[in-house]
């Protein structure tokens, strides 16, 4: 099964300033995720999942270790072409509208005019989304906005999805959309990375779970040798991150 | 790398073109040509060179606001509201961002320059058309002093980018890009006093004209491109000095430019 991302004992630490304290984020992370797999990335808040995804989009750099992304440096731009990325927050230009971010999206993939609006057509329709293809993102919903993003993510047709919280704001009939096209891509054989609190979510649709606590890797298994245990994801979840009382 | 660059010079216009501020801006442009025409007729005999004067200011000020908050705010919502990530996480490189935004920005410049250098001619022929005794200026340098502005603009825009590459902060960025603006159009005059013969005069020290002569040589001499003193008095502009003056301004954006791009390399975002 060919690989497409591998992180090999990856550790950062966050410069904060001149004169303020180094912190650090991540220490030797190690994990891979093959193709067609749905890799699921779960943690605690602050637990290192949004600067592991800045570090597979080069938006920082690593201290230590080695990143590769289809087998190549994260900050080959060509490789990007082959990537989707959805952020927690949807933050986009305000004045465009939902039908230009997706435009931009798919022109900056290599698609051309005719095949953006085909399949941003099919996505819009998809996602219910018609009525505000028009409006400026500033103007959307937090939802909307997200569906906005979603759209945008998708037009390319990317190889390998990386979702980080993909649900966020997102009504349950979106929630439902969004789950029926992550299982839609992974029954078409795509790779995916996802990150959620919402840990059924994972439970639904990842093959390989990993459970990052501050900042390392406290648990890379299969779902199905985690479930075999007999124990739910949550109640796993809370044993790894030593949260007993909880549980 | 043009098929990756245009998609993204074309979001940043039309962003930059709807931004509010533009809007603004334009109508602030109309507000003030209107005021021209009322403030001319207070103007007894100097009517022409108080209309080119104050049409020119106008469009000055119009250019200063665009760059700092419309241009400054998209760099706000890139730096610290991550949008940046949009981008870059895509098949777009960070030197391609870089080359991407200054495009973007100087069509958008371009836009709203254009709108206001019309408004200001109409403005101005009106004037004219009204006070035709007193108004014997050429058009031809009114032109080329816009012109000229809107180069001192494209110069003041690749520093509010370097500044951006440089700093965490998007307000550092601009409130650094105000004092350079300032400093940028005072620089050359004091350079000039400095090395003549008054300097000796008033007991300039040495130390301070090579201090001088360094900040020349680091920040843009936008006194350059402020032609307003040409246009307004009719004085004739040596076509030498417009060559010399568009290369020093084309070389100077393409050196902060490069520079932006090597430290947007480096840059990381947190």
């Amino acid at each position: 099964m060919s690989q497409i991302l591998l992180f090999e004992s990856v550790s950062k630490t966050y410069n904060l300033g001149i004169g303020k304290k180094r912190l650090p984020v991540l220490f030797d992370v190690s994990f891979s995720v093959n193709k067609g797999e749905v890799f699921g990335f779960v943690g605690p808040n602050g637990a290192g999942k949004s600067t592991t995804i800045k570090l597979i989009l080069n938006l920082i750099f690593p201290d230590k270790g080695r990143i590769e992304l289809f087998g190549k440096h994260p900050g080959n731009v060509e490789i990007k072409r082959k990537i989707g990325y959805l952020p927690e927050i949807p933050y986009y230009y305000d004045y465009l509208t939902p039908y230009e971010l997706a435009w931009f999206s798919g022109k900056v993939a290599g698609l051309d005019d005719v095949n953006i609006k085909k399949k941003a057509e099919h996505l819009f329709g998809y996602f219910l989304f018609e009525p505000h293809t028009t409006k400026k993102i500033k103007e959307l919903s937090k939802g909307n906005a997200q569906k906005a993003g979603i759209i945008a993510t998708l037009i390319h047709d990317p190889e390998f999805l990386i979702l980080d919280e993909p649900m966020t704001g997102l009504d349950p009939i979106g929630r439902k959309l969004v789950g029926d096209m992550i299982l839609k891509f992974k029954n078409e054989g795509k790779t995916i990375f996802l990150t959620s609190h919402i840990l059924s979510d994972v439970e639904r649709f990842c093959d390989t779970i990993a459970i990052i606590f501050e900042g390392k890797i406290k648990l890379l298994e299969s779902k199905e040798a985690l479930l075999k245990t007999g124990n739910s994801l949550e109640d796993i979840f809370c044993d790894v991150i030593g949260l007993k009382e909880v549980k | 790398m043009l098929s990756r660059v245009y998609p993204f010079i074309k979001i940043t216009v039309l962003d930059g073109i709807r931004n509010r501020i533009v809007i603004g801006v334009i109508a602030l442009s109309i507000i003030s040509c209107l005021a021209n025409i009322v403030i001319t007729n207070l103007a007894a005999q100097d009517v022409g060179k108080v209309a080119i004067d104050f049409e020119l200011s106008t469009f000055s000020i119009m250019g200063l606001f665009v760059i700092l908050f419309a241009c400054g705010n998209s760099l706000y919502r890139d730096i610290d509201k991550k949008t940046v990530s949009l981008a870059i996480s895509r098949a777009i490189s960070r030197k391609e961002y870089i080359l991407g935004r200054f495009v973007g920005y100087l069509v958008t410049l371009i836009f709203v320059s254009f709108i206001s250098t019309i408004i200001g001619l109409i403005t101005l022929y009106l004037i004219k058309f009204l006070h035709p005794k007193h108004f014997e200026q050429t058009f031809g340098t009114v032109i080329l002093a816009h012109l000229f502005a809107f180069i001192g603009f494209s110069m003041l825009l690749t520093v509010l980018i370097l500044f951006s590459s440089l700093t965490t902060s998007s307000y550092t960025a601009i409130l650094l890009t105000i004092m350079i603006y300032f400093i940028g159009n005072s620089i050359g005059e004091l350079r000039d006093f400095a090395e003549s013969l008054a300097s000796v005069v008033a007991g300039f020290p040495e130390s301070f004209k090579v201090m001088l002569r360094i900040v020349h040589f680091i920040v843009p001499d936008l006194g350059k491109f402020d032609l307003k003193v040409f246009a307004a008095n009719v004085l004739p502009v040596d076509i030498s000095f417009i060559v010399f003056s568009i290369a020093y301004a084309v070389v100077y954006c393409m050196i902060l430019l490069l520079l932006s791009m090597k430290a947007f390399e480096k840059r990381e975002f947190i």
